[in-house]
């Protein structure tokens, strides 16, 4: 149940008893969810979206989200993820999808919540920091 | 998956397949490829049930605007019979001066 690299140097960062969020040097935000497994509920989302606002102030990044210690996620939540709260700190999403359950909850996510910035589904996270660092979702 | 576990699953897909849309099966700590099956038709359950669910907002919202738009029209069709009764006093009215005038003259 692997986190996400450590390849870069925080700039802030926080942890809820669900999430492990941190914002990179690479100007990268990074989205965990603590092993072994979380059932995410609309109160956590927002709860983290909170905090990250307090920290972003307006700013909008790029972010790499790792699904998979995500057991479940209620339809509420995903939403929220896609809504304009969220749209308020994020640019573009990379979702990391390593096994076949992140898979599943990925695309949901992709298809039926399909938020306003770009998203794209990787099972490697080097192509996935590559995808969001070198602007070709902006395209 | 074994038989029983398949077996419950497809206990499960019946269920929904019959309208029950709350119907959910059990996703496991392991997070392996049979609880990403699971997870799976947990979610379209779940969004076959909001869609229901907003499918009936949306018809008691059409029925509340039918109800205001019908009343609207009866209402509309009350007010004509309104104007068409005073318009016949009016007239008559206006024959009435006009007799009265030229039995004047």
């Amino acid at each position: 149940m692997a986190l996400l690299n450590k390849s870069t140097e925080e700039v802030w960062s926080f942890q809820t008893d669900q999430t492990i969020m941190w914002l990179g040097e690479d100007g990268i935000l990074r989205y965990d969810y603590v092993p072994p497994y979380q059932d995410e509920k609309l109160e956590e989302a927002e709860r983290v979206a909170a905090e990250v606002l307090k920290r972003t102030q307006g700013k909008r990044y790029p972010m790499l989200v790792n699904l998979v210690a995500v057991r479940s996620s209620t339809p509420e939540a995903r939403a929220f993820h896609a809504g304009p709260e969220t749209g308020k700190f994020v640019s573009a999403c990379a979702v990391m999808v390593k096994t076949t359950l992140a898979r599943v909850i990925g695309s949901f996510f992709l298809g039926l919540n399909r938020p306003s910035w770009p998203v794209k589904l990787f099972t490697d996270e080097d192509e996935a920091v590559a995808w969001l660092k070198d602007g070709a979702h902006k395209s | 998956m074994d038989e029983n576990e398949i077996f419950e699953l497809t206990g499960i897909v019946q269920q929904i397949a019959a309208g029950n849309f709350s119907a959910r099966a059990d996703i496991s700590d392991r997070l392996d490829a049979d609880d990403a099956l699971r997870q799976g038709i947990n979610m379209l359950a779940e969004e076959i049930e909001r869609r229901e669910k907003r499918l009936e907002e949306q018809v008691i919202e059409l029925k509340r605007m039918n109800e205001v738009f019908v009343a609207r029209e009866l209402k509309m069709v009350e007010m004509k019979g309104e104007i068409d009764r005073l318009r016949k006093t009016v007239d008559d009215l206006q024959k009435r001066v006009d007799d009265q005038s030229s039995g004047t003259a």
